[in-house]
């Protein structure tokens, strides 16, 4: 996957805003083409919550169905993507929140022992170390990842779509990197 | 010698914000903070160029999860807009046919006000209402907007034939619209020759341009029907049948593939 950081091109976000103004006057065409455009994004970063796929494209389409719904009330004043995401998060959390079984922590405290990242690593390649790693941060923290490392998100937006304080995300950001430096720092040992 | 306590802030402040610096999504003001702070701190240089290489690493570590189908969840998903069911068009030769057809069926079977409502069961469940006609007239500008936003959105992607048929749809509702009082007033303005009875039509049809007048003539008379209205400038005739019939008359004709459109009518119209 070709990475892309950036705050997101011109083009993309009045892209986004012409298939938002498209879905304001009922048209299923823009519905369509922006359901296509946001499905994988959504779909990784829902990822991140839960592997459940059939439990992801439900999250996935009540999150669009809400945007269908919703499209008049979009103001402009973020992205389209940050109010997307929104959406979707809160969509996410709503869902798990709906599960019986214990899906996720919640909590930002340091991990067990037998949850150190380090752990997860050990004898894989750095990206199946790094996504495993990823998976045993605490949702929170994997969220702000998630969102900044693999949504070109900068810190304001992440917070918009989390609902969070700016200082939350740089906090959960912090202790996500010092988790994730020490599996790197554990591979480069390995492969010197 | 201990640093100064704003190198520390300064420091922590850095480390909180690193990743978005090197992703280039920091402030011109914040962006030359971290640098101008980078050139005076080793730590936040050597943690610099690990955050580098973390994002090298994790670039390529967020695929797609397994077993997501983009096409197939949205097909669920296209009925619910409306709350009712309908086709999808994954298949562009179906959706002319098949899209503005049901369009026209909820246009005149569904309450108004429901239309856009994720709440209402009825929506969810794509049971239309049986609210009588009369009730809908002053729905108000409201409701006219969802009557808009419903057939622009049903007839998308089409060009102008679907707009055409959208304006074909728009004749039809107001050929409705002016036959409602003789469907409801007790003591009809106008009987039709032969049977003395009120000719209240029950069901509209439009056949497909290429039909033939004799095809069409044996459709109609296999089921009983008579055509009390028709053509109207759209190619719609309506029809009249028995009660008792028209769900065969229905069936029969929906089944037919010289029929374009085929709806019941009237305030007790099953969807």
């Amino acid at each position: 996957m070709q990475k892309s950081w950036g705050m997101g091109g011109p083009e993309a976000g009045d892209g986004d805003a012409r298939l938002i103004a498209g879905i304001c006057r009922g048209d299923r065409h823009a519905f369509q083409e922006l359901y296509r455009l946001y499905f994988p994004r959504l779909a990784r970063f829902l990822g991140r919550m839960t592997r459940n796929a059939p439990l992801i494209e439900e999250i996935i389409n009540d999150t669009l169905l809400v945007v269908w719904q919703k499209a008049q009330t979009y103001d402009g004043s973020s992205k389209v993507s940050t109010w997307i995401f929104g959406i979707g998060y809160r969509q996410g959390l709503k869902a798990l929140r709906g599960l019986d079984e214990p899906v996720e922590s919640t909590v930002e405290e340091p991990c067990g022992p037998e949850m150190e990242p380090e752990h997860a690593v050990a004898g894989k390649q750095l990206q199946q170390g790094v996504s495993a790693a990823l998976d045993t941060l605490p949702l929170e923290q994997r969220m702000v990842v998630s969102l900044a490392y693999f949504h070109d998100m900068p810190y304001q937006e992440i917070a918009d779509t989390m609902g969070c304080p700016v200082n939350t995300v740089k906090t959960r950001m912090f202790h996500a990197r010092q988790r994730l430096k020490a599996v790197l720092s554990r591979h480069m040992e390995s492969t010197q | 010698m201990n640093p100064q306590p704003s190198f520390v802030d300064e420091h922590l402040a850095v480390q909180r914000i690193l990743p978005w610096y090197v992703a280039g999504m920091l402030h011109a003001d914040e962006e030359a903070n971290v640098a101008q702070h980078l050139a005076s701190c080793a730590a936040c240089r050597a943690d610099l160029a690990l955050e580098q290489r973390l994002l090298a690493g994790v670039a390529a570590a967020d695929p797609l999860p397994e077993g997501v189908d983009p096409e197939a969840a949205l097909a669920r998903l296209m009925p619910r807009l409306d709350g009712v069911v309908q086709e999808v068009a994954p298949q562009p030769g179906i959706a002319s046919a098949a899209v503005p057809a049901a369009a026209l069926a909820r246009l005149m079977q569904q309450p108004d006000a429901a239309a856009q409502d994720p709440t209402s069961a009825a929506a969810r469940d794509g049971v239309a209402g049986n609210r009588p006609v009369a009730q809908r007239r002053g729905a108000g500008d409201a409701a006219w907007r969802v009557l808009w936003r419903r057939v622009a959105g049903a007839f998308d992607g089409g060009g102008w034939r679907n707009w055409a048929l959208a304006a074909q749809g728009a004749v039809i509702v107001g050929l409705g619209a002016l036959l409602m009082p003789a469907w409801q007033d007790a003591d009809p303005a106008y009987r039709a020759l032969g049977n003395g009875t009120a000719a209240a039509p029950d069901v509209v049809v439009m056949f497909q341009p290429d039909a033939r007048a004799d095809h069409m003539q044996q459709v109609l008379q296999a089921s009983g029907a008579r055509i009390v209205d028709g053509p109207t400038v759209t190619g719609a005739y309506l029809l009249d049948v028995d009660a008792a019939r028209r769900a065969q008359l229905l069936a029969a004709l929906r089944a037919d593939p010289a029929v374009r459109l085929a709806e019941p009518l009237g305030a007790g119209a099953a969807p």
